[in-house]
């Protein structure tokens, strides 16, 4: 059986944690639980309460979302899922997720990570400049296919943006999430 | 745009609006008075402009921004209003991007504090209270942008997805 402290010279090895001392590392999988997750198992449901988010150490995770429920991208090892509940303001999460393959998670409380020994901690430190910059890369996909339907055109100056259709607004949706594999 | 004495108690609210744990106020304090940058923008002036390479982080303490973009017929529109509390400016900064939209004052102007490159830059890198304050602080702007866009297309997808508490619908 896993435990926490197991976890440390697999999270060494990602590229979230390059260059991150061992005890560092250490410090962040001991403020954690370890949790072993089926293939197609459900870890949370859109609506439930947030507040933990979840570290994939081994395998790989689906967000999923709309009626019927669609794949809007996998999240890898060194990535969080849950990252919401435990860095933002949000109080639900928005999506499903669900266990792409047996997988291995670390669970990270939103109260832990608060906690005053992990403000200096250089492995959460790389947690959060890895999540900064992925919701980044998000967010400027969104905006940048936002203003391109937006854009002005020499060819069709005085045509006004068009409204997004289904497929457009699922593409921007599964822009919004998925891993950096 | 003029300068003024900082108002550090409205920090406050900006930590609050981000479920910031409160004992973390005194770091994002400490953060705000090493880059003192507070600026009075008036009704209608330009923070920011679209294309700019970004230069600043901005915290949205009081007032409001409005949030332009060229649009299809190359004139500025209004695509949103942020109202204080609300940091601003951080994707750009993140990724060394050029800004996507425009800043400029609401209708009643706006109080800013602005955080140079170089000062974010140096505390995204560091180890210290202040630089995980700060961190979490854009964290959690970028994850509440990220929370209600997701959120927003959702509803259009599927109108009978449920809004979070208190959240209005993002403006397109």
């Amino acid at each position: 059986m896993q435990t926490p402290t197991s976890l440390t010279p697999t999270l060494a090895c990602l590229r979230t944690f390059q260059g991150i001392p061992g005890p560092e590392i250490h410090a962040l999988v001991s403020a954690g639980r370890v949790v072993n997750i089926a293939r197609g198992e459900r870890l949370a449901q859109a609506g439930d309460p947030a507040g933990t988010g979840w570290l994939v150490v081994q395998g790989r995770m689906r967000l999923e979302a709309g009626t019927p429920r669609q794949s809007l991208g996998d999240v890898w090892p060194g990535e969080l899922v849950g990252e919401h509940g435990l860095f933002g303001p949000a109080q639900t999460h928005v999506t499903d997720i669900v266990a792409a393959s047996d997988t291995i998670l670390l669970a990270l409380d939103r109260g832990t990570c608060h906690a005053t020994g992990l403000r200096n901690n250089g492995a959460m430190a790389a947690l959060q400049r890895h999540t900064l910059m992925v919701t980044a890369r998000r967010l400027h996909t969104l905006d940048t296919s936002r203003a391109r339907l937006a854009a002005p055109t020499p060819q069709k100056p005085d045509v006004a943006p068009a409204e997004p259709d289904g497929q457009t607004l699922m593409g921007w949706l599964r822009g919004l999430f998925g891993g950096e594999e | 745009m003029t300068t003024a004495p900082l108002d550090a108690r409205r920090l406050a609210q900006l930590a609050a609006r981000y479920s910031l744990p409160p004992d973390s106020l005194v770091a994002l304090a400490r953060v705000v008075v090493q880059g003192d940058r507070e600026l009075m923008v008036e009704p209608g002036a330009v923070l920011c402009s679209q294309n700019e390479p970004a230069d600043a982080l901005y915290l949205l303490v009081d007032g409001a921004l409005r949030v332009r973009r060229r649009d299809r017929r190359n004139e500025m529109k209004d695509i949103a209003t942020a109202v204080a509390p609300a940091v601003l400016g951080h994707m750009a900064l993140v990724l060394h991007q050029r800004r996507t939209a425009a800043l400029v004052g609401g209708t009643e102007g706006a109080r800013v504090i602005a955080l140079s490159k170089a000062q974010v830059e140096w505390l995204l890198d560091g180890h210290t209270a202040e630089a995980d304050a700060l961190r979490r602080l854009m964290l959690a702007a970028q994850l509440d942008q990220h929370q209600r866009s997701v959120t927003d297309i959702l509803r259009k997808l599927d109108a009978s997805t449920p809004l979070p508490k208190g959240w209005a619908p993002v403006k397109d």
